[in-house]
């Protein structure tokens, strides 16, 4: 429960708040579980991280509060390698839902289930913090929570070759295992996602066909169990599926 | 009338979101309840302290089993007297027997103040070891009803120290001398999984009291008379004095045929004399409620070279949780309703039973032994099949039952009704069964097949239903229908209308039907076991003919005619087809001026037998032979419930049937943490298949004409839901060669199969 509500001016206010015990961030709230905690003060950051999508310079940039049904609506964001991200929410629930959650939140949740963090990953992201700067989203993942306030996240213009291919059973299902991969100068960025423990990004060289590549990949993760599906199961599915998304990659080529 | 895709009558109404659902229903000022669960498995209640609870502002009271009678156990189903369930609670207990049975309830101004409530009450408990395992609960020492506990109306096979619900044997024949004699036996042991009910409406309650000492329950439920019947007896208060009305219910599929919260409401209405409501949470109505019964199912299958069925040998054991609700009269329908689809050879045997254990009840869901035995049955079939290299669409027919054959288990011992050959030819032709038989490849991970399955069901309970329904007609020429059937969303309230305005011969606008109401209609079981249209239907053609005999007998005494006239739409025509008078003016003239009695006539209607529809179930898919995933192209059902009342209503009926066990064979599971605690407890993690999951799914009707019921109808509700498990399954042996035994088959399941398979060495079959 909530004391009070606090909608502070500039960012820097709010992160000043932010700082002080039992002071917790309201972004839109969808998936906020404010019982959980003992919170007593919620500092409003939505007007702060609102904005359009823009470009600046080869990469586009998502303010937080960016909607992932805009994923799938901007023209801009459906194309090529691009087009990812827009299959990578599309069967989350329905659009209803998609038109409240944010890609801040997803970053932010750090979502283990999340297609969006695979695809975002394999993209190259890069979060924009308050007073961390600008990092890699695999550096962001890998590193501690710190009380910092996730602005916006930028991907490439034009990311080149890439793929995503989510297994699941069910149209709107969480996929037992996804992957997705694009191709850059230093070889195949690889993410695997939609199994325990936080979606992971390999950089993996060479030019093999895809079925040897994606069997050389496959071995880079850790596969644990949980209700949806054995770590044995998604080890023995592993190679498949990163193989249906290079597949994808190598028709760019 | 009748054959006609008439629309529901209350199907607009709900579609703009009128109030017409319990929750709509709540004065204002009602007392809101919460339920406090238990936490452990199996444990007795020492003390319950809510004195801190009580001091919340806003809280009225705090329930607990010190506030109901404990004087002989009843059970919670709401199932026509004497009903066959075991008899082994109250509406509060003592001691509790899963986690999140209720232990106390927490009656406040708001729910936010009764779950705030209910998290100051402090229990003592005092812990049980529990049983999880249904396969060695019986028997394994660990009793979880002592023998006082229990009650039963007759001899139902239960046996509380060796924790069995009820049992159930039926044998016909010598059925070792028949396998014996037999070419080919097949044996398999099939296991399938609980399942959640997942209405679009949970479960809700609301109870209020009247002027006149009285208490009126609002509630979600499927039998208006015997939740009036059963919770007066929980709360040991004369049955008059309990009025239940069930308003429009949002989906119920047998879940909501046992009552968890009609005696709370009731017993909060009376302990603060204000009106009280309890709604269940998405999560509360997954693990407080029940679920549909797991099973394991062995099947000995004995049959000549040629496929001819032999002997037939069924053992089935059944998961009935925490509480004795349904699990008797599961296993009549997983012997009676199910095994009678092919003839008797030699022999058939059913040998079932239910245990007991520490998860949450199971209970009634569409179906109702229907599926667990037909899985494995089919199973049986399609692997007999496999075995012999035969088409299994032809060994079917070989060997299904047909009309006026005899059958030892079947109620009324012969089919009255039944063109199952011609069902499945039909759905041959529709899956293109000629072309896709058995399978073929699609490209290198992917291989097509085509299965089928067939199943029956019953129409009502044979010898036990019983019902009325009354039709009175208007002082301005209309009728009204007074039924206690429940129209659980399924349109059955429509269907009646149909059946009283076909018997009447008049228009359906003419109709009104006033239903599920202790107070105001005729005594009817309710809505369970496939039994509105056929044995309600019955009543109410029964009561519209004799109503029709009565105002053309009445027509001709006030018109002074010879002969009797007869009733044409709105107009009496005399035998020479001159207008004698309108409905309109013989209705008034009854009502204002003759002094005659109004005309209102009780037809009643005894089910004698339980004549079942059928269905044919043909599937085609793929699977991914990287993945083991499933994907469905098509879906074609032949169904034969008699005559077709509804086409429309029919219809939407089969194809929620499919869409239900294409989840209960591909995606549910009911799953729960080692410390007996489901977890399974939210769409997120317990997936239903969506619109998006179907295929294409096409149904047809070929109707048989069933003489007993009404205008030749039969059942159709539960038969609607069997087939998809059984021909996915029976797909699945087509494509991979491997045979699934156990439900929901998943692509785990069917990956690590093939894995088996390639590390033998077999090759796939395409």
């Amino acid at each position: 429960m909530l004391d009070r509500y606090e909608r502070p001016d500039s960012l820097e206010e709010a992160w000043a708040l932010l700082q002080q015990p039992h002071h917790v961030a309201l972004a839109g709230g969808t998936l906020s579980q404010l019982g959980a905690q003992e919170h007593r003060v919620g500092v409003e950051l939505r007007h702060l991280l609102s904005g359009p999508v823009c470009r600046e310079g080869e990469r586009y940039v998502l303010p937080a509060m960016t909607t992932l049904r805009t994923l799938e609506t901007d023209p801009r964001l459906c194309q090529g390698g691009l087009s990812l991200l827009s299959r990578a929410v599309c069967r989350l629930q329905g659009p209803a839902f998609r038109n409240i959650a944010t890609v801040g939140g997803a970053i932010c949740s750090r979502f283990a289930k999340s297609e969006l963090n695979t695809v975002l990953l394999a993209l190259g992201a890069q979060v924009r913090l308050f007073a961390g700067g600008e990092l890699p989203l695999e550096e962001f993942f890998s590193s501690p929570r710190r009380r910092d306030i996730l602005c916006a996240v930028t991907v490439p213009v034009r990311p080149g070759p890439a793929g995503f291919y989510a297994l699941r059973r069910g149209d709107t299902e969480q996929p037992l295992l996804c992957a997705a991969v694009r191709r850059d100068t230093a070889g195949w960025r690889a993410a695997v996602g939609a199994r325990p423990g936080l979606a992971r990004m390999r950089v993996i060289p060479g030019h093999l066909p895809p079925e040897q590549l994606a069997e050389q990949m496959a071995g880079k993760w850790d596969y644990g169990s949980d209700q949806r599906a054995s770590g044995e199961y998604r080890r023995l599915v592993a190679p498949a599926v990163l193989c249906r998304a290079l597949e994808e990659a190598m028709t760019c080529l | 009338m009748i054959q006609t895709a008439v629309k529901k009558r209350d199907g607009m109404a709900a579609c703009l979101g009128k109030p017409l659902y319990v929750a709509d229903l709540i004065p204002e000022g009602t007392l809101y309840l919460k339920i406090l669960g238990s936490p452990h498995p199996f444990a007795d209640i020492v003390s319950i302290d809510a004195s801190e609870a009580l001091a919340m502002d806003g809280v009225f009271c705090v329930l607990t089993h010190e506030d109901v009678p404990h004087d002989h156990p009843i059970t919670l189903a709401a199932e026509a007297y004497p009903e066959g369930s075991t008899h082994d609670r109250a509406i509060l207990e003592r001691t509790v027997r899963y986690v999140g049975e209720p232990v106390a309830v927490a009656v406040a101004r708001t729910e936010a103040i009764a779950a705030e409530a209910v998290r100051h009450i402090r229990v003592e408990y005092r812990l049980r070891p529990a049983n999880f395992d249904f396969e060695q609960a019986i028997d394994n020492g660990n009793p979880m009803y002592g023998p006082e506990e229990v009650f039963t109306h007759f001899d139902n096979g239960s046996a509380p120290e060796r924790n069995i619900i009820a049992a159930k044997e039926r044998s016909y024949g010598e059925m070792d001398a028949a396998l014996a004699a037999s070419d080919v036996v097949i044996e398999g042991r099939f296991y399938t999984q609980a399942q959640a009910h997942v209405q679009a409406e949970t479960h809700r309650a609301c109870c209020v009291p009247d002027h006149m000492g009285g208490y009126t329950i609002y509630s979600s439920c499927q039998s208006v008379f015997n939740t009036q019947r059963i919770i007066a007896e929980g709360l040991g208060i004369p049955t008059h004095r309990l009025r239940v009305i069930k308003p429009k219910v949002g989906g119920a599929f047998g879940g909501k045929n046992t009552m968890f919260l009609e005696g709370l409401v009731a017993a909060a209405a009376i302990k603060t004399g204000r009106p009280c409501a309890l709604i269940l949470t998405r999560r509360e109505c997954f693990t407080i409620t029940n679920t549909r019964h797991a099973s394991r199912v062995d099947v000995r299958l004995g049959a000549a070279a040629d496929g001819r069925i032999n002997a037939l040998d069924v053992s089935m054991l059944i998961n009935g949780g925490a509480h004795g609700e349904h699990s008797f009269d599961v296993l009549c329908v997983g012997c009676g309703n199910s095994l009678p689809i092919y003839r008797a050879g030699q022999a058939v045997r059913f040998r079932g039973q239910a245990a007991y254990t520490n998860l949450v009840p199971a209970g009634a869901y569409r179906g109702f032994g229907g599926p667990q035995v037909a899985f494995a049955l089919e199973g049986a079939v399609s692997e007999l099949a496999y075995r012999l290299h035969l088409d299994p669409s032809e060994v079917r027919l070989r060997n299904v039952i047909r009309e006026g054959d005899a059958h030892p288990f079947v109620s009324g011992g012969r089919i009255n009704s039944c063109i199952l050959e011609r069902m499945i030819r039909r759905g041959r032709e529709m899956i293109g069964w000629a072309e896709e038989f058995p399978c073929h490849r699609v490209d290198g991970h992917t291989i097509q097949a085509v299965g089928m399955g067939i199943a029956m069901h019953g129409s009502g309970i044979g010898g036990l239903d019983s019902v009325n329904a009354t039709i009175s007609i208007n002082y301005d020429g209309s009728f009204t229908v007074y039924s206690g059937a429940c129209d659980l969303g399924t349109g059955a309230d429509t269907i009646l209308t149909q059946i009283a305005a076909q018997a009447l011969n008049v228009d359906l606008d003419r109709i009104r039907i006033v239903v599920s109401d202790t107070a105001l209609t005729p005594y009817d079981k309710g809505a369970y076991a496939s039994s509105t249209t056929y044995v309600t239907g019955n009543a109410v053609k029964t009561a519209g003919e004799q109503l029709l005999e009565r105002l053309e007998t009445t027509a001709q005494a006030l018109c002074g005619l010879e002969a009797r006239p007869r009733l044409v739409g709105s107009r009496l025509l005399d035998t020479g087809g001159r207008e004698v008078a309108s409905l309109v003016d013989l209705a008034r003239r009854v009502a204002d001026v003759t002094g005659t009695e109004q005309l209102t006539v009780t037809g009643a209607f005894k089910c004698a037998v339980s004549p079942p529809p059928y269905v044919a179930g043909f599937v085609k898919l793929q699977v991914d032979t990287q993945t083991g995933v499933v994907r469905l192209l098509h879906y074609a059902a032949v169904a034969d419930c008699g005559t077709v009342i509804n086409p429309a209503l029919a219809r939407v009926q089969v194809e929620g049937g499919c869409a239900q066990c294409i989840g209960y064979a591909l995606y549910e599971n009911v799953l729960y943490t080692p410390a007996g605690r489901m977890c399974s407890d939210s769409l997120a993690s317990y997936h239903i298949p969506n619109t998006q999951d179907m295929p294409p799914i096409d149904v047809e009707f070929l109707s048989s004409y069933e003489s007993t019921g009404p205008y030749g109808a039969k059942s159709i509700g539960e038969v609607a839901f069997h087939t998809p498990a059984l021909a996915i399954r029976e797909a699945l042996l087509h494509a991979t060669g491997c045979s699934f035994r156990r439900l929901p088959i998943t692509p785990e399941d069917i990956l690590l199969a093939l894995e088996a398979k390639r590390k033998a060495g077999e090759a796939l079959p395409c």
